[in-house]
C-alpha cells in the first residue's frame, strides 16, 4: 500500500507524505464495534431520542410529515440505481426517524403518549439503520431534486445523525477520524508542525512563497487535510494564485483545517470546534476573505453553517476557491492563458447541487478556453462520486460505493473529454480510489491546480506583497 | 477476421470493458464488426452475457496467454 | 333507522362533524407545523428572493427534470390523471354543483358529459393502475404502510357509492327529491370519511405539498442553488 512514500527531511519521518495510495482514511480497526462509548440500551437510545427531536425544528418537520411513498427518490440515488435493493431507497434510511418523530414530536405524539405507546424504534434496529444514513448515503441531495413534494432528504439524513452520535452509534473509523480532527485539529494527522512542515518544504521545492501565520492578511486560506497529506501540489496551486492576484495572504497554522468530519459524523461539538478555529484565526488576522480549499462539505460547513456555529453573522466573506478564481478572472486581477484540450468537470455535490456555486468552475473552465464537455447529468443533477458524506472514510461501505462509482465512470468516459478536473479532493480520492480499483484508464484533476498551471505572465505579476514565510 | 473497429480494453476491470464495448457499437452502423482485446478474466463471462442482452453478436472470442480476443457484430 | 333519516343525517350533523373535523385537522396540522422551533440562519444569503424561492419550487416540481423523466413518467402522468380527474368530477359534475351551493350559495357551470365520464374513467384507471404499481413494485412495497393502502380505499369509496347513486339515477338525473335516499345517504357518508380523514393521513399532502415545497425552494433560493 505504501510502495513510494515520499518523506521529506528528516522531521518528516514520523509524517510520510502518502501519494500512493488511492485514498486516505483511519485503518479498518482490527476489531469491529460501531458503537461508542460504554452504556446501556435504554441510556443510548434516550440519548437518541432528545437529540431527534431536539433537530425536528419546523422544516424537519415539515419533510417528515409530507412523504406520498411515490418511491420517485429510489430511481435517484445512486447506491439504488446500482445495486436496485429497495432498502437504498432514500425516504426508507430515515424511516426509524419518521417513527420517532412521530411518537415523539409529531402533531398526534400528545395521543402516542396518553395511550402510552412506548417508542417502537429500538437500539438494535438503530444500529442496523447505522449503515443506510452513514454507509449509503453521501448526502449528495440528488433524491431533493426528484421528490414530488420537495422533501430535501439530504438534510434528514443529515439531521438524522445528531441522534445517532448523541448514542454513540457511528460507524467507527468515521467515528475515529472524527475524534482525531477534535483532538488533534486534523483527522489525517495533518497537526500544525505537519503542515509548517510541509509547506517549507513546499515553497522550497517549488520556489513559491508561502505565507504562514501572518498576523494580518486580506485573505485566510485554509485547506484540506486530503490536499495536506495527498495533493501537495493543491497547497503550492493556492499560493501561485494567490501571489499571482497580489493578494497579501495568510495560513494560519491555529485554523487551517477546512474538513469537517465531526459535521459528518452527527457531532455537533466537534463540528463547532473544527469550524471555529478557522473563524477564530480569520478574526485574529483581520481577513476580509477566507477561501476554503478544494472540497465539498467544507463549503457546507463554512459557507452556509459557519455563521450558525459563531452565532452571528461572519465578519468575513466565505469563498470556495473555484469562486475566488472565477471572481479573480473576470474582475481582471488573475489573467491566465488558453489549455487548449476538452475537460469533463465533475460538479462536487456540496458546492454545485447544494452550495449553488455551480457556475463559477464554469466560467474558470470557460477563461481557460477549453471545450466544456459535460456528463449526461451535470451541474445541479450531478452523480455522485459516491464517497461523499464521509462514506469514503467507512470501508464497509466499499462494495456499494464501487458500484456507484460505475455509473460516473460510464458517463465521464461517454463525453470523450481529453480530461476530467473537479474541484474537491474528496471527489478527486473517490476517483482516485475508483481508478486503481476497476483500473481505469483515466485520471482526475483538480480545476485549482489547472489554473495555477496556466497563470499568464511569470508568477507573482501584479503581487504587491512579496512576503517570506514568517513561523513566530 | 476482418474488423471495423477496434477497442483496446486491456488492463481495465469490469465493467469498463463493457461499458467501453457499448459505448463503441453506439458509434458503429448495423452489420460492422468490433474487436475487442481484454486482460480482465472475468471478461469472458461479461461479454457472452453482453451479447445475449444486447443483440449484439459474439462471432468469436479466443484467448491467448492472458489476452481475451473478442468479435461482435452490431445489431 | 330507515333511509330518508340517514340521509338527513349524512346531510345534516354528519356533515358538520365532517367538515369540522377536516377544518380543525388541517387547521392543527399547519398550526403544529408553524409552532415547531425554527433557529435563523445567520449565514450571508447568495439571494433574498426566498419567497420566489418558495413559490417557484411550487410550480417548478410540478413536473419532473429531463433526467428523471425515462424512470418517472408514467408514475407522473397517472397521478395527474386521477388528481385532475377528481377534481372534474368533485367540481364539476351537476349534482355536486348544486350540493356545494346549497351550502354556500356559490355555483359555477358543470362540465359538459363527456368530460365528465372520461374524468370517472381516468380516476378508476389511475387509482387501479396507481395500486397495482404500489404491489408490485419492490420500492413501493416495502415503503407503503397502512395509511397508503387505507387512504387509497377511502379515495375511491366515493367514486364508487357515487357511481351507485348515478346508475340508480339513470332514468331520472336530477330529481328534485332524491330517488334513492340509501345509496346517496352512503355516498354522501363516503364522502365525508373522505373528509375526516384527510387531515390525518397522507392525503394530507393536498396542503402539505405547498409548505414542503415552499421550504425546500425558500431554503435552496438563499444558498443560490437551484431545485
Ligand atoms: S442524498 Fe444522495 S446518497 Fe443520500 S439518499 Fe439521497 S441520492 Fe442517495
Ligand atoms: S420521492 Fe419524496 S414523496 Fe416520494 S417516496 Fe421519496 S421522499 Fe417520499
Amino acid at each position: 500500500m505504501s510502495a513510494a512514500r515520499i518523506t521529506v527531511g528528516t522531521a518528516d519521518l514520523d509524517h510520510p507524505l502518502d501519494l500512493t495510495s488511492p485514498r486516505l482514511s483511519v485503518e479498518k480497526p482490527a476489531v469491529r464495534y460501531d458503537t461508542q462509548g460504554d452504556r446501556t440500551d435504554s441510556d443510548r437510545l434516550a440519548a437518541a431520542m432528545a437529540a431527534f427531536s431536539q433537530d425536528f425544528g419546523r422544516d424537519a418537520a415539515t419533510w417528515l410529515e409530507s412523504c406520498i411513498h411515490c418511491g420517485n427518490c429510489a430511481e435517484a440515488c445512486h447506491f439504488y440505481l446500482t445495486t436496485r435493493d429497495p432498502k437504498y431507497t432514500p425516504i426508507w434510511k430515515l424511516e426509524p426517524f419518521k417513527r420517532a418523530y412521530k411518537r415523539e414530536a409529531g402533531p398526534f405524539a400528545w395521543l402516542y403518549k396518553a395511550m402510552g405507546a412506548k417508542s417502537k424504534v429500538s437500539v438494535a434496529e438503530l444500529e442496523e439503520w447505522q449503515a443506510l444514513i452513514y454507509d449509503a448515503c453521501t448526502l449528495c441531495g440528488r433524491c431533493t431534486m426528484v421528490c414530488p413534494m420537495g422533501i430535501d432528504i439530504a438534510s434528514l439524513v443529515g439531521l438524522a445523525r445528531h441522534g445517532m452520535s448523541q448514542a454513540g452509534l457511528v460507524p467507527h473509523e468515521l467515528w475515529a477520524v472524527s475524534e482525531r480532527a477534535a483532538r488533534e485539529g486534523s483527522p489525517l494527522g495533518a497537526t500544525p508542525k505537519v503542515l509548517k512542515e510541509r509547506l517549507a518544504w513546499l515553497a522550497d521545492e517549488n520556489e513559491v512563497d508561502m505565507h504562514v501565520d501572518l498576523p494580518q492578511a486580506e485573505v485566510l486560506v485554509t485547506f484540506s487535510s486530503i490536499e495536506i497529506m495527498k495533493y501537495p501540489q493543491s497547497l503550492v496551486a493556492t499560493a501561485r494564485v494567490m501571489n499571482h492576484a497580489g493578494y497579501t495572504w495568510t495560513i494560519s497554522s491555529a485554523g487551517y483545517e477546512a474538513t469537517n468530519f465531526g459535521m459528518l459524523a452527527g457531532n455537533a461539538e466537534w463540528q463547532k470546534r473544527m469550524t471555529m478555529k478557522m473563524i477564530d484565526a480569520a478574526i485574529a488576522c483581520q481577513a476580509k476573505i477566507v477561501v476554503l480549499p478544494e472540497c465539498g462539505h467544507a463549503y457546507s460547513a463554512m459557507r452556509w453553517q459557519g455563521a450558525n456555529m459563531l452565532g452571528r453573522p461572519l465578519p468575513f466573506k466565505v469563498l470556495h476557491v473555484s469562486e475566488f478564481l472565477a471572481e479573480n478572472i473576470a474582475s481582471g486581477r488573475i489573467a491566465v492563458t488558453t489549455v487548449g484540450r476538452s475537460v469533463a468537470f465533475h460538479d462536487p455535490c456540496q458546492v454545485s447541487r447544494r452550495g449553488g456555486a455551480t457556475q463559477a468552475p464554469r466560467d474558470v473552465l470557460k477563461a481557460l478556453g477549453v471545450e466544456l464537455r459535460e456528463t449526461r447529468d451535470s451541474g445541479d443533477l450531478n452523480f455522485c462520486c459516491g464517497g461523499g458524506g464521509g462514506v469514503i472514510a467507512n470501508h464497509r461501505a466499499d462494495e456499494i460505493r464501487y458500484k456507484a462509482f460505475v455509473i460516473k465512470m460510464a458517463q465521464m468516459d461517454a463525453t470523450g473529454a481529453d480530461e476530467m478536473v473537479t474541484s474537491c479532493s474528496n471527489c478527486r480520492q473517490s476517483f482516485d480510489d475508483g481508478q486503481s480499483h476497476f483500473r481505469w484508464d483515466r485520471k482526475m484533476g483538480s480545476l485549482l491546480e489547472l489554473v495555477a498551471d496556466h497563470l499568464a505572465g511569470p508568477e507573482g505579476i501584479g503581487a504587491t506583497a512579496r512576503q517570506v514565510a514568517t513561523a513566530p | 477476421m476482418d474488423f471495423d473497429k477496434d477497442l483496446d480494453a486491456r488492463g481495465l476491470n469490469c465493467p469498463l470493458p463493457i461499458l467501453r464495448a457499448k459505448k463503441a457499437l453506439g458509434e458503429m452502423t448495423t452489420g460492422q464488426v468490433l474487436r475487442i482485446v481484454a486482460t480482465d478474466p472475468g471478461s469472458v463471462k461479461d461479454f457472452e452475457a453482453f451479447s445475449k442482452q444486447t443483440g449484439n453478436a459474439l462471432l468469436e472470442h479466443s484467448a491467448a496467454g492472458k489476452e481475451f480476443t473478442f468479435f461482435f457484430k452490431k445489431k | 333507522m330507515d333511509s330518508l333519516t340517514l340521509l338527513a343525517f349524512a346531510r345534516g350533523p354528519m356533515l358538520v362533524i365532517a367538515i369540522a373535523v377536516f377544518v380543525l385537522g388541517i387547521l392543527w396540522r399547519l398550526f403544529h407545523l408553524l409552532w415547531r422551533p425554527s433557529k435563523p440562519d445567520l449565514s450571508e444569503p447568495r439571494s433574498t428572493a426566498v419567497v420566489r424561492g418558495a413559490l417557484g419550487a411550487i410550480v417548478t416540481r410540478m413536473w419532473h427534470h429531463k433526467t428523471f423523466r425515462e424512470r418517472t413518467l408514467a408514475g407522473t402522468l397517472n397521478a395527474y390523471a386521477y388528481h385532475i380527474g377528481l377534481a372534474i368530477v368533485f367540481f364539476g359534475f351537476v349534482p355536486h354543483i348544486a350540493f356545494i351551493e346549497r351550502l354556500t350559495g356559490l355555483s359555477w357551470p358543470a362540465v359538459p358529459g363527456w368530460l365528465f365520464a372520461t374524468a370517472v374513467a381516468a380516476v378508476f384507471v389511475g387509482l387501479v393502475y396507481a395500486l397495482m404499481v404500489r404491489l408490485t413494485s419492490p420500492v413501493l412495497r416495502l415503503l407503503s404502510d397502512f395509511d397508503d393502502y387505507a387512504s387509497w380505499v377511502i379515495t375511491i369509496l366515493p367514486m364508487i357509492t357515487g357511481m351507485a347513486v348515478l346508475s340508480l339515477a339513470l332514468d331520472s338525473p336530477y330529481p328534485a327529491q332524491p330517488l334513492y335516499p340509501a345509496p346517496l345517504a352512503i355516498h354522501l357518508l363516503s364522502v365525508e370519511l373522505l373528509l375526516i380523514w384527510l387531515p390525518f393521513g397522507k392525503l394530507s399532502h393536498a396542503f402539505l405539498v405547498f409548505i414542503s415545497r415552499g421550504a425546500t425552494g425558500a431554503a435552496f433560493a438563499r444558498k443560490g442553488a437551484s431545485l
